[in-house]
């Protein structure tokens, strides 16, 4: 990464923590995964019919139950993010301040994974601190199998794909208001009925190539392959890993679209 | 240099291509600065765009991070544009002017060859007008070149030496303040006891273009100086109460060069 890059980025990142909405919806969601974790915790707690909220067993219900929402705070944090550039005029002005376009489109580009991370750790912290506590109070030690750790690089994956969408539709939209309309009804409305039209018309591989619909199974998918908690993932891991690499053609295609767009584009 | 012109002409386009935030649909364009590495144009467009919830230090600190400098540099300019008071102050929750402060400020860091303003003195109270005027001669005198648009057209004639009237994209009139005012000279005013004889005996000299009646004063235009005048007359026997060079303003010229253009022609 070279310096212009570099200082681009960190400029990124003090925007984005800038930003009141971001900001916010970031919280949001950590504190809804905490109400919804703790809910599970205490429920394990005083109910003995329910499964302990316990790892390793729990890291499957932390990463894949909060996921619809979370890939739509990915996708709308992406959105407000892209934004807020052309909201504001910020953009306008780095550009005008002599900062190279170049500099900033690919720290913008390195942002959108950023984005996942932030989103991934306010879903996986709270849920991994309850985990972890019933865990401790259980006497149990605490780890984590290896196909967990692929199971949130899936997750990544996920909300990084639904990071880029809300940074093409941003960035394509220009206002906020247009941005979550485009993001949210394509990635809700409009694939799933692109979808079944396409699957109705005999185009069922070409429905299974839609964004949303590749990025949104990731997890779901690879759990659906069998028990990962065992020994057995590996083989597993081989069987499902035509998905992940679909995933990731479409999420670096978003990107290059969204940084070739950006480049040309008037401020 | 000054760029003029009426609303829709084309100056923040212009400023706009020139700071690289507008793409030319062709042409290129030109300038004659040495080729700095890192910043060579900055500058501030119409509204500036900054995130409204950063205070004023924070703004600037970022902004010199992003443009590679220190914030010592930073802080200089926070003096230098009278924003002390401000600093802790959110961008949100500051008046017109003192946005502009900041926005002349954040295109000041980095010090660049080449300034570019568009209406920086937009929302700006009289101190802060000679303030930014002072800023400007102490920039232009340190071997800055500074663009600057403006509807006050009495600052464009106090400050900058050059000047450049466009109407719809087109250059109308270009060159020099001095050149150009004395391009469009108002004339001539001659005060003398008997007008009629005095404009029959001026309308003899070929150099005389026009002559207006206004009372007892008659407006002479053409390349014609005092000294002619009031010799030809005196060979007559006409003498000269009083006689005065006519010179036009910047406003009087922009006005003419604006209208002339829109009748299709071109100064």
């Amino acid at each position: 990464m070279t310096a212009g890059v570099s200082h681009a980025f960190v400029f990124e990142v003090w925007k984005v923590r800038s930003g009141r909405i971001s900001s916010a919806l970031i919280f949001g969601f950590a504190a809804l995964s905490a109400l919804a974790y703790s809910d599970s915790y205490f429920s394990s707690l005083g109910n003995p019919a329910l499964e302990a909220f316990t790892l390793p067993g729990a890291w499957r219900a932390i990463i894949t139950r909060m996921g619809g929402i979370g890939r739509g705070v990915s996708l709308g944090l992406a959105i407000t993010w892209a934004c807020q550039d052309f909201d504001l005029g910020v953009l306008r002005q780095q550009v005008a301040s002599g900062v190279s376009r170049s500099s900033i489109v690919t720290a913008k580009i390195l942002l959108v994974p950023v984005v996942g991370v932030v989103v991934l750790l306010a879903q996986i912290l709270p849920g991994a601190g309850f985990a972890m506590t019933a865990t401790l109070q259980a006497g149990a030690p605490i780890r984590i199998p290896w196909a967990d750790v692929v199971a949130m690089g899936l997750y990544l994956m996920e909300l990084t794909g639904f990071a880029t969408l809300g940074f093409l539709a941003g960035i394509f939209m220009r206002r906020s208001a247009g941005g979550l309309v485009l993001g949210f009804g394509y990635a809700y409305l409009g694939e799933p009925i692109l979808s079944l039209l396409l699957q109705r018309g005999g185009w069922s591989g070409v429905a299974d190539m839609l964004p949303a619909r590749v990025l949104g199974g990731l997890v779901r998918g690879f759990y659906q392959e069998g028990s990962f908690s065992q020994d057995a993932g590996g083989a597993a891991l081989r069987a499902s890993a035509s998905e992940p690499l679909v995933g990731l053609l479409v999420l670096v295609t978003g990107l290059g679209v969204g940084a070739w767009f950006l480049h040309g584009a008037d401020y | 240099m000054g760029l003029l012109g009426p609303n829709g002409a084309g100056k923040t386009t212009t400023l706009g291509m020139i700071l690289g935030v507008v793409r030319p649909t062709r042409g290129w364009i030109e300038y004659n600065c040495p080729r700095l590495p890192g910043v060579r144009y900055s500058g501030t467009l119409e509204y500036p765009g900054f995130m409204p919830a950063a205070t004023v230090e924070s703004t600037l600190h970022a902004w010199a991070r992003l443009k590679r400098v220190e914030a010592d540099e930073a802080d200089r300019l926070i003096r230098r544009m009278g924003l002390v008071p401000h600093v802790k102050k959110r961008f949100s929750g500051l008046s017109v002017g003192l946005k502009q402060r900041v926005a002349v400020a954040c295109a000041l860091i980095g010090s660049p060859p080449v300034l570019v303003l568009d209406e920086p003195g937009m929302g700006l109270d009289p101190a802060g007008i000679q303030d930014l005027r002072e800023l400007l001669s102490e920039l232009a005198h340190a071997g800055h070149g500074i663009i600057v648009s403006s509807h006050q057209l009495d600052e464009i004639d106090r400050i900058c030496t050059d000047i450049v009237v466009v109407k719809d994209g087109v250059v109308v009139l270009a060159g020099s303040t001095e050149e150009i005012r004395r391009r469009g000279s108002g004339g001539l005013r001659v005060e003398v006891e008997d007008p009629v004889r005095a404009t029959g005996l001026l309308d003899e000299i070929p150099e005389v273009t026009s002559i207006r009646r206004e009372g007892d004063v008659l407006i002479v235009t053409g390349r014609i100086g005092t000294r002619d005048v009031v010799r030809h007359l005196a060979r007559h026997d006409i003498y000269v109460d009083g006689i005065a060079s006519m010179a036009a303003s910047i406003e009087e010229i922009f006005v003419r060069a604006t209208r002339d253009a829109q009748n299709g022609g071109i100064v």
